[in-house]
């Protein structure tokens, strides 16, 4: 029975038959999603006078659907022929997906509430950072479904065992935050940030209960603020009482996520708890850590509180939101024990540190400073004369500082293991990156870089990508065959 | 300007500077331009529809802007298309595969074959009728990190993806 499943996985097939109720549900909701202005449009629509354009719209949606999903079906096929698993979908945009089995990471099987009506299952293949590609088959029946997860599985050969530093045996606590910790981090973290969450709420709660009770409350308020009137007392005690709420808020918030933080190390990789309502528990493996950085904002420079991130595999980007972990160094000697599975500080063995042209300078004020105020500017002031427009222009020279320091701060160290980036124009920031950890190397150059022999380079890891702006030509080639060369040479696994 | 401190000679490296690209094929070029005709002849009569039925667009200024503003970003993206594709070019070394676009930005994409997860060919209606696909390399890496070659010939792209594919599977899985 097994074999012959396992051979007829080389004929093209189709999905399931009762998967078309999936096909045909996921197509109404992508065109319903697309088209919804238009419903909106239609069913706030107040005189009606027959039958116009948007009805007419309307009315072929359901053709449009089936057709959609019809197409989407018969044009579907997957196999597996050799070493790949083999897609083909579309009809206008014919596609052609190949994902060789030894790629593949893990293999998902999902049923949603419509799945298990159709009594199928959705299958998704996962290749480590393939969102995008859609490598998914939306309706499979059930048993078939994990006949293949086993197959594909089967395929996937062995990982080369890691025993490289010789690991502790058990647990070993390394990080805690004391409630010390915990204040400090409260009082440290960046209240605009909160002020925003804070003036999103209230303003979402202000329309709720203006739903409620309609124009009355709007009308008490629109009174009570005319009855306060606008007096620098009354500003300098609302300003107070905003800041005094947000503090509270990103206190609040501060205590949610690192109550009871906790970091271990273990075996095979760093174990982290923390949360007071919601605990979370991650296990950060050290083969899946691409890059490392720490940062602070300026406060917290001043104070010595880092937030280090273990930046991994992006293999699907909503739960790799969730799995996001920052850790709050309280001590600086954290950093090394955090370090020492990946790669230690490059600084101190780097021949020098490099920067960045001066040049940055004048051309990130022209181009986020100057060109874009100008056109703004233009364009109001053409519309309607208001003098004090022109006080926009007063940001500039407050871009031209900040690119100033931050062609001053940013600095990068280079060692035959690894690359490290200081930059930060008020805060700072450091990344680590392995050069066996690029996926990719890219150099850009606009046509003012070309005319003057510089570069920028963006090494991409499968945890985000690394961008050094303004080098020169020639030290941007380098550094692209250099690390070219260490991801080539192969001998290190980068997961 | 040496930045290692070790016996790597860092000029002996292979370099991808030195790598002759070769251009895309000749006839993107069309399906470009045809991309181009259609998508402006759609926006010129977009406009011309607002102008000739929204009343408040019936006075001069707007009669005079919007058809500018048209002018002007067709335009603009025609010229820049045009000195776009000249830049278009690609080679494949041993080991890595080495893809340049842009006029405005040029970027020099390099990836390398033991990087790659999987690969894709995909041809569009236009590209069809012209026998052009495009060849996507997928990585592990962030969206930006896809290696989208355009405009190769459709035998051509089939047969760099067996051959990648190829490269793929005997590389020992990472």
């Amino acid at each position: 029975m097994n074999q012959l499943t396992e051979h007829s996985w080389s004929t093209p097939q189709r999905q399931a038959k009762a998967g078309l109720v999936i096909i045909l549900f996921k197509a109404t909701v992508s065109i319903v999603k697309t088209v919804w202005p238009l419903i909106l449009v239609l069913l706030f629509k107040e005189n009606k006078k027959g039958m116009d354009i948007y009805e007419i719209i309307i009315l072929a949606l359901p053709a449009i659907i089936l057709t959609r999903s019809l197409v989407e079906y018969f044009y579907f096929r997957f196999y597996i022929a050799q070493e790949d698993l083999i897609i083909r979908k579309g009809f206008i945009r014919k596609q052609t997906i190949t994902i060789p089995l030894g790629k593949i990471q893990a293999v998902h099987i999902e049923q949603n509430l419509i799945h298990q009506l159709a009594n199928v299952a959705k299958l998704k293949i996962d290749t480590a950072g393939t969102e995008k590609t859609e490598a998914e088959i939306d309706a499979i029946q059930v048993p078939k479904a994990e006949l293949l997860k086993a197959y594909l599985l089967k395929e996937k050969p062995q990982q080369p065992a890691e025993s490289t530093v010789q690991q502790p045996p058990v647990d070993i606590p390394a990080i805690r935050l004391s409630f010390g910790d915990l204040l400090k981090l409260g009082i440290s973290a960046n209240h605009i940030q909160a002020f925003f969450i804070v003036l999103a709420f209230a303003i979402t709660w202000l329309q709720n209960l203006e739903e409620i009770f309609g124009d009355r409350v709007i009308r008490i308020v629109k009174d009570s603020s005319s009855q306060v009137g606008i007096s620098i007392a009354s500003i300098s005690f609302a300003v107070a009482f905003v800041l005094l709420v947000s503090v509270v808020v990103s206190m609040i918030r501060i205590f949610l996520t690192y109550f009871d933080f906790q970091l271990a190390q273990t075996e095979k990789g760093f174990k982290i708890k923390s949360g007071l309502i919601n605990t979370r528990q991650n296990l950060v493996p050290f083969t899946k850590v691409q890059y490392i950085s720490w940062e602070a904002n300026w406060v917290r420079r001043k104070i010595g509180l880092y937030n280090l991130e273990f930046h991994q595999v992006m293999s699907d980007d909503a739960s790799n939101k969730k799995r996001r972990v920052k850790i709050p160094l309280t001590q600086p000697q954290y950093i090394e024990n955090l370090l020492a599975h990946y790669n230690s500080l490059v600084a101190p063995q780097s021949k020098g540190a490099f920067g960045i042209h001066t040049s940055y300078i004048s051309r990130h004020t022209l181009l986020n400073g100057v060109l874009p105020i100008g056109l703004f500017l233009t364009i109001f002031l053409l519309i309607s004369w208001q003098p004090w427009w022109l006080l926009l222009l007063l940001l500039i020279p407050a871009i031209a500082l900040h690119a100033y320091v931050y062609q001053r701060n940013f600095h990068f160290y280079i060692s035959s293991e690894a690359l490290q980036v200081d930059s930060g124009t008020w805060g700072r920031k450091t990344q680590i990156v392995k050069w066996c950890k690029g996926q990719q190397v890219t150099l850009r150059q606009s046509i003012y870089q070309r005319a003057h022999e510089l570069a920028t380079l963006q090494l991409s890891t499968a945890g985000g990508t690394i961008t050094i702006p303004f080098i020169p030509l020639e030290l941007a080639r380098q550094i692209q065959n250099y690390a070219l060369f260490e991801v080539e040479k192969s001998d290190k696994p980068w997961m | 300007m040496e930045f290692l401190n070790n016996q790597l000679p860092i000029d002996e490296l292979p370099r991808v500077e030195n790598v002759a690209l070769s251009p895309i094929e000749r006839n993107y070029l069309k399906v470009l331009r045809w991309e181009w005709t259609i998508t402006t002849l759609l926006l010129a009569v977009a406009i011309g529809f607002l102008l000739y039925f929204v009343p408040a667009l019936r006075r001069p200024l707007p009669q005079v802007l919007l058809p500018g503003a048209w002018v002007l970003l067709t335009g603009a993206w025609f010229f820049i298309q045009e000195k776009a594709f000249a830049v278009k070019a690609f080679a494949i070394r041993d080991r890595d595969i080495i893809y340049r676009s842009g006029w405005i930005i040029q970027r020099t994409h390099t990836c390398p074959f033991n990087r790659i997860q999987h690969s894709a060919v995909t041809i569009g209606p236009l590209e069809k009728q012209f026998g052009l696909a495009s060849l996507v390399l997928y990585t592990a890496g962030s969206n930006e990190a896809d290696l989208r070659v355009r405009g190769l010939t459709e035998s051509t792209a089939w047969e760099l993806k067996e051959w990648i594919t190829q490269k793929i599977v005997d590389e020992p899985a990472d």
